[in-house]
């Protein structure tokens, strides 16, 4: 019991640090903003800097989530949520409902300019009317409609697209032969043997790796005896090319780290370059 | 009964047919097939909004409306919404407080600025230190497979930084990290990559073949 | 010597000079007539066809090489839509040079990979190129001088808009001014079209009173109001349609003038002489005609893949309606779904389903909504919450409707509720946020990541790896598969989520599929293999060539 009560009471002690450190930080933020940023400075807008300060806060409070969750980041992350929504609604009615639908058919300039395009957007916009029947549970249905005309779509496509572009592709990159032919008998003489041996070398690995990962997708073969070791080399490939894909990443997300870092710096404390 | 399930099931299948026969197909009638569709998709994407938007307040509206822990902070959501809807129709984009319309950022564009902006470059960054973590979680994995793993990022890694040249000079070979790097993604990561892929492609084909011949039909709701 | 002698001496030597500059001019600009006609092809191989594998906008006239030409020789392709034209001079002159680029051979798209197509040179002629269909009516001065004599003009504004209509400085060396009087032509220019849809009839007579008033006035757009501005927003929805209506008239156009019959002669030129193909002392004027073909012989490769794999799954689900009994390896991460859900029944927490960014055309989607609607399922029977989390609304509703028929088929359709399939958001990194912020609070006891992934993988499986879930991966987006090995405890790769539905199911049907695809990669590997043997072996001895098996399936 007593421990019990430890652990609360410490979990509860830690929540009040929590909050004093938090309320300090916002105080400190606010501050920093206020003496750096202002009076404004010629030709600066009153709603630019705001936005920049704004800016400045969101970046933090989303890098409080690293420590732990926390009331600031709830706020952010439904700001967040909202905004990138009302953005979202207001590009879609500007870019895809308006020209679309509104302006051929609404605002049509002649009668002949309304009937051509409702021939065009009659059946897409009954089918986006028989998506929104997800609102009711009893005609929820009709929506299969209209994504069974997307479904269908992606599958069709899907065949043609996967067979030229993974198939014959990548056929195409492994079906090579093992060494090139040198035909200059002057560059020909100069290679050592290493050069000679390193390309074939090389086409052998890839060649090797394509397959066992291919066996290694094997799904009607047993992995035992040999399948089990040429399975085995397929994962080692699998987890080396995962790795250097890996490896490959990370100096562009420390870029972009970077770039935060250089906002708040250059952007928000206005630290000259 | 056939007009839940069979007519979306044929129409899967003759569409799925036409979006496969028509490439192969020269008539100009074919790439404007595919125009068409792609402007009916968009159509009933912008359609799909309204349906998302409507889902995703009412879920909050709900949490509001039960008290769900953490309900309060569902009210941002709407702030959010409203604020930017509010300012994108208004005046074009340039919201209440612009007597006329000028060549100046909008509020609209404001909003995307100084919120969306900001927000999305900061939790796209706190990648860098996610990757840290899950190379971390790696290594406690301690397995050959993990271990492969790790010490290939980690040449890759290195051989890509501009400090790799310094430590291959020490014994005078600059090139040296920067050549592994180079050879682990030419060769193993590229054989990988390859077999993935043409796994992938009979995969998609199979998925693509069940969903039009009706055999698989779980995606719409409907069980075996 | 005296000093007009000297100046004499220098004359002739510069006379002399000139003449040998000037014949050395004329030796290097032209080209004998007699080594003309010798560059030209016997007049046996000249063929006019229509191009293979197109929509009927190509001729091709085709001519065999002949070696030895003399430099400074290229062909001239004269085309007329009349024999006769040729006598009038009405006729257009496609040219081709003798590079490696006019070859038969380097368009192996439409004539394939032959070696006898390095003997061809080919000239491409686009009828609908060379006599491009009637534009729209252009503005003219006349235009501006009747707006001005129907006082919609001033003489002040006809005077600034001639101008412009002269001035052809480029746009980014404008003034403001300018560029606004740049603009106010641009819509004056609507003016003709507008008048030609109002003799047609197809514009009553206050909508074009209307566009002129909109097109006249030459207030800058972000200046106007009221009534104004909203005249100015119809004259440019009236400007769209027209722009609509002239495509469509121009296309229609272009498939006449496509389809005429065209008669083509050959010659060999220097750039001023010619010497054309002759037959009995006569000019060769050949014809032909062009036509939309029915398939596309390039695309052959990619037809017979397609068919033949599609034939060995559609086989093996037949073979596997009759003979159920298949044997299907175990895949780790997909026995791992009973195992996580009935984990997070025994702690009484969600599942949690998150879709990835990819919408409901693309193919990891719908393997994850197939995958979903297994895992509901179960979840279902079980009687555990489960929480789909959505960026796309169509894969939304897709969702939706496949948990609530989950939710019927376990005999408990009011447990369905639609917030937990409801979209947490509407892009990439606030959908990160959103649902990175839910795991953390809700704490599920299971996590499943399936469909098609980019940079935001990371941040939600990381997150809910240090929840503490069981988390199962799913992704074709083989750029983020690194990161869900790293922090998942399954991850299905590529093509095991293909095969996640079909595996779940234990259909013997889809199992049948799996044992096709199984088929269908054991004859990569022995193409693969046998195709790299082939050719190192004809690289090394030379003795024949096994070029045909890249060509096979290079994609064209």
């Amino acid at each position: 019991m007593t421990a019990v009560d430890n652990t609360q009471t410490s979990s509860s002690s830690r929540r009040t640090i929590e909050l004093v450190v938090l309320v300090g930080l916002v105080t400190a933020f606010g501050i920093i903003s206020a003496l750096v940023r202002f009076p404004l400075e010629e030709g600066e807008k009153l709603r630019d800097v705001i936005g920049i300060i704004i800016g400045a806060g969101l970046t933090f409070i989303f890098y409080s989530f690293l420590y732990r969750d926390n009331p600031l980041f709830k706020i952010a992350e439904n700001l967040y949520v909202g905004v990138a929504l009302g953005y979202g609604a207001i590009i879609t009615w500007r870019q895809s409902l308006r020209p679309e639908v509104y302006d051929p058919l609404f605002r049509a300039v002649t009668s002949e300019a309304f009937w051509h395009e409702l021939s065009y957007r009659v059946v897409p916009i009954v089918l986006g009317i028989l998506l929104m029947t997800r609102l009711s549970k009893k005609h929820s249905w009709l929506s299969r409609y209209s994504y069974g005309l997307m479904v269908g779509w992606g599958a069709g496509m899907g065949i043609f697209v996967v067979t030229d572009s993974y198939i014959l592709k990548q056929l195409e990159g492994a079906i090579r032969p093992l060494q090139k032919i040198v035909t200059d008998p002057d560059v020909a003489a100069n290679l050592s043997f290493f050069d000679q041996a390193w390309p074939v070398v090389g086409s052998l690995v890839i060649l090797i790796g394509t397959v066992s990962v291919l066996f290694y997708f094997f799904f009607s073969v047993p992995h035992k005896r040999l399948g089990s070791g040429f399975s085995r080399v397929g994962i080692s490939y699998l987890m080396i090319a995962f790795g250097a894909s890996f490896g490959y990443t990370v100096m562009g997300r420390m870029s972009l780290l970077i770039g935060r870092v250089q906002f708040l710096m250059f952007e928000w404390l206005k630290i000259k370059q | 009964m056939w007009y839940k399930r069979t007519i979306p099931l044929v129409i899967v299948f003759v569409i799925g047919v036409l979006a496969f026969a028509h490439n192969y197909v020269p008539y100009p009638e074919a790439d404007d097939f595919r125009e068409h569709m792609t402007k009916w998709f968009m159509i009933i994407g912008g359609f799909g909004l309204f349906l998302g938007a409507y889902s995703l307040l009412h879920m909050h509206v709900s949490r509001i409306r039960r008290m769900q822990p953490g309900w309060a902070y569902s009210a941002f959501v709407f702030i959010g919404a409203a604020g930017m809807i509010i300012v994108g129709l208004w005046n074009d984009g340039y919201g209440p407080l612009e007597s006329a319309p000028s060549t100046a950022k909008t509020w609209f564009d404001w909003g995307f600025d100084y919120v969306q902006i900001p927000c999305s470059a900061t939790i796209f960054s706190i990648l860098a230190f996610f990757m840290a973590s899950a190379a971390f979680r790696t290594f406690r994995a301690r397995n050959v497979n993990a271990a492969l793993l790790l010490v290939a990022a980690l040449l890759v890694m290195f051989g890509r930084v501009p400090a790799s040249e310094s430590v291959g000079a020490w014994f005078g070979q600059q090139g040296f990290f920067p050549k592994i790097a180079d050879l682990i993604m030419e060769f193993p990561n590229l054989a990988a990559t390859r077999g993935i892929l043409l796994g992938m492609s009979l995969g998609a084909i199979s998925q693509s073949l069940r969903i039009l011949f009706g055999i698989e039909r779980s995606y719409m709701g409907v069980g075996d | 010597m005296t000093r007009g002698g000297f100046t004499a001496l220098h004359f002739l030597l510069a006379a002399v000079l000139a003449t040998v500059a000037l014949c050395g001019g004329c030796m290097r600009k032209g080209v004998r007539l007699a080594d003309l006609r010798a560059a030209l092809p016997d007049a046996s191989t000249v063929r006019l066809y229509d191009r293979p594998s197109d929509d009927g906008s190509a001729l091709i006239l085709e001519w065999g090489k002949v070696d030895d030409v003399v430099e400074g020789v290229s062909y001239a392709v004269e085309v007329a839509k009349s024999a006769d034209d040729f006598e009038t001079r009405q006729f257009k002159t496609v040219k081709v040079e003798l590079t490696e680029d006019s070859l038969k051979s380097a368009d192996p798209k439409y004539f394939g990979f032959s070696e006898a197509n390095k003997k061809f040179y080919v000239a491409t002629i686009l009828p609908a190129k060379l006599f491009p269909p009637a534009g729209a009516p252009e503005l003219t001065a006349d235009h501006i001088k009747k707006l001005v004599a129907d006082d919609v003009l001033s003489k002040e504004q006809s005077k600034l808009i001639l101008a412009e209509m002269a001035s052809d400085t480029p746009d980014e060396k404008l003034t403001d001014e300018e560029k606004a009087c740049r603009k106010w032509l641009r819509r004056l220019k609507l003016y003709p079209r507008v008048m030609q849809l109002a003799d047609e009839g197809k514009l009553p007579e206050s909508k074009v009173q209307r566009a002129i008033r909109a097109m006249t006035d030459e207030t800058a757009d972000d200046a106007l109001s009221g009534g104004d501005k909203a005249d100015r927003r119809w004259l440019a929805l009236l400007a769209a349609f027209i722009e609509k209506r002239d495509t469509k008239q121009r296309d229609q156009a272009a498939k006449a003038i496509n389809k005429g019959v065209y008669y083509v002669r050959l010659a060999a030129t220097d750039g001023r002489k010619k010497a054309y193909v002759l037959q009995d002392r006569e000019k060769v004027v050949y014809s032909g005609q062009a036509r939309v073909d029915t398939f596309k012989r390039f695309k052959l490769n990619n037809l017979v893949f397609a068919l033949a794999f599609s034939g060995i799954v559609l086989a093996f689900i037949q073979i596997a309606r009759r003979n159920p009994n298949l044997f299907i390896r175990r895949i780790a991460g997909l026995e791992a779904v009973d195992e996580a859900i009935g984990r997070a029944t025994e702690m009484g927490r969600s599942v949690y389903f998150v879709h990835g960014l990819g919408s409901m055309g693309e193919l990891a989607t719908i393997a994850a909504v197939n995958v979903l609607s297994r895992v509901a399922r179960r979840a279902a029977d079980y009687d555990t919450r489960i929480t789909v989390t959505n960026i796309n609304p169509i894969v939304m509703a897709v969702s939706q409707e496949v948990v609530q028929q989950a939710y019927t088929e376990a005999g408990r359709p009011d447990a369905y509720d639609p917030d937990d399939v409801a979209l947490s958001a509407t892009s990439q990194f606030s959908y990160a946020a959103a649902v990175t912020g839910r795991m953390v609070r809700e704490r599920p006891a299971a996590i499943f990541l399936i469909g098609s992934f980019m940079a935001e993988s990371l941040l939600l499986s990381e997150t809910g790896a240090s929840t503490g879930a069981i988390q199962v991966a799913g992704t074709d987006s083989e750029h983020q598969l690194p990161f869900f090995i790293t922090t998942c405890d399954y991850t299905l790769i590529g093509e095991e989520l293909y095969a996640a539905s079909a595996y779940l199911s234990r259909e013997p049907r889809m199992l049948g599929s799996l044992r096709g695809q199984d088929i269908g990669k054991a004859f990569m590997m022995i193409a693969m293999v046998v195709g790299v043997i082939l050719l190192t072996i004809a690289v090394a001895v030379a003795w024949f060539d096994a070029d045909w098996i890249t060509h096979l399936v290079k994609v064209l």
